[in-house]
């Protein structure tokens, strides 16, 4: 199966949109060409969200250091509430 | 928390309650994987409805969103999410709301995980799992983990 990112269209001479063919292999590998991964500002390690839409079309949204703070507060605040759960049971 | 092989301690915390959309997602990610028939499936009233349309956002999914005006709808105890946006954006409308480290972590304090060897092996199949936890969020939850299970 080929996944077309998107058509290399230039909007009114100002914007260009990358657009690159890729190949799923084994075990559904892909990989993004460096092009996408320099315009996306994408580092290996970086972690995409594949989000597919009701049309079928593949979305892939990078999860960014933002992101990542979000989650380990929360999941930092959840340690401490589990705690706190057991002290009340006492 | 399916991927932990850890399903079965959210039963325990309740009734679980998800929209039709998360069903008909879950349906269309999980292949090979039935959802469980304690799951339960439920849709939205039409008020809540107009209001789930106007959260969606670049935060908030569709989805998500369903999922939200279900917890409001059904005056739910919890909402489980660990999405970081989805969960601030739900804890400003007053919802409680918790992740898979923290369910984890609850079912060790409410007896439900019977000793430290399980409950280390879950957190290392949490760990191990899509879902990103910081070596830091690891280590303070092995801690939390022993203490629980101390007694």
């Amino acid at each position: 199966m080929i996944i077309l990112i998107s058509q290399e269209i230039n909007i009114s001479g100002r914007e260009k949109i990358v657009s690159e063919y890729l190949q799923i292999r084994t075990n559904g590998q892909i990989t993004l060409p460096a092009a996408t991964r320099r315009k996306a500002r994408l580092e290996e390690g970086d972690l995409l969200e594949a989000i597919v839409d009701a049309d079928g079309s593949i979305r892939l949204i990078p999860k960014t250091a933002v992101d990542r703070e979000l989650v380990e507060k929360y999941q930092l605040k959840d340690i401490a509430w589990a705690k706190k759960q057991k002290s009340e049971k006492k | 928390m399916s991927e932990a092989g850890a399903l079965e301690l959210l039963r325990q915390a309740g009734d679980i309650l998800i929209p039709p959309i998360v069903e008909r997602e879950f349906a269309r990610n999980a292949t090979g994987f039935l959802l469980p028939e304690w799951i339960k499936v439920f849709g939205l009233g039409k008020s809540i409805a107009v209001q789930v349309k106007k959260w969606i956002n670049d935060d908030v999914d569709a989805g998500e969103a369903q999922a939200i005006g279900l917890a409001i709808q059904e005056e739910a105890s919890w909402f489980l999410t660990d999405d970081g946006r989805a969960r601030l954006f739900t804890e400003s409308l007053g919802l409680e709301v918790h992740g898979s480290v923290g369910l984890l972590l609850w079912a060790a304090a409410s007896a439900h995980v019977t000793g430290r060897a399980e409950g280390h092996a879950l957190l290392g199949a949490l760990a191990h799992s899509s879902l990103w936890i910081s070596q830091k969020v690891l280590n303070e939850a092995q801690r939390a983990m022993d203490v629980l299970l101390d007694d």
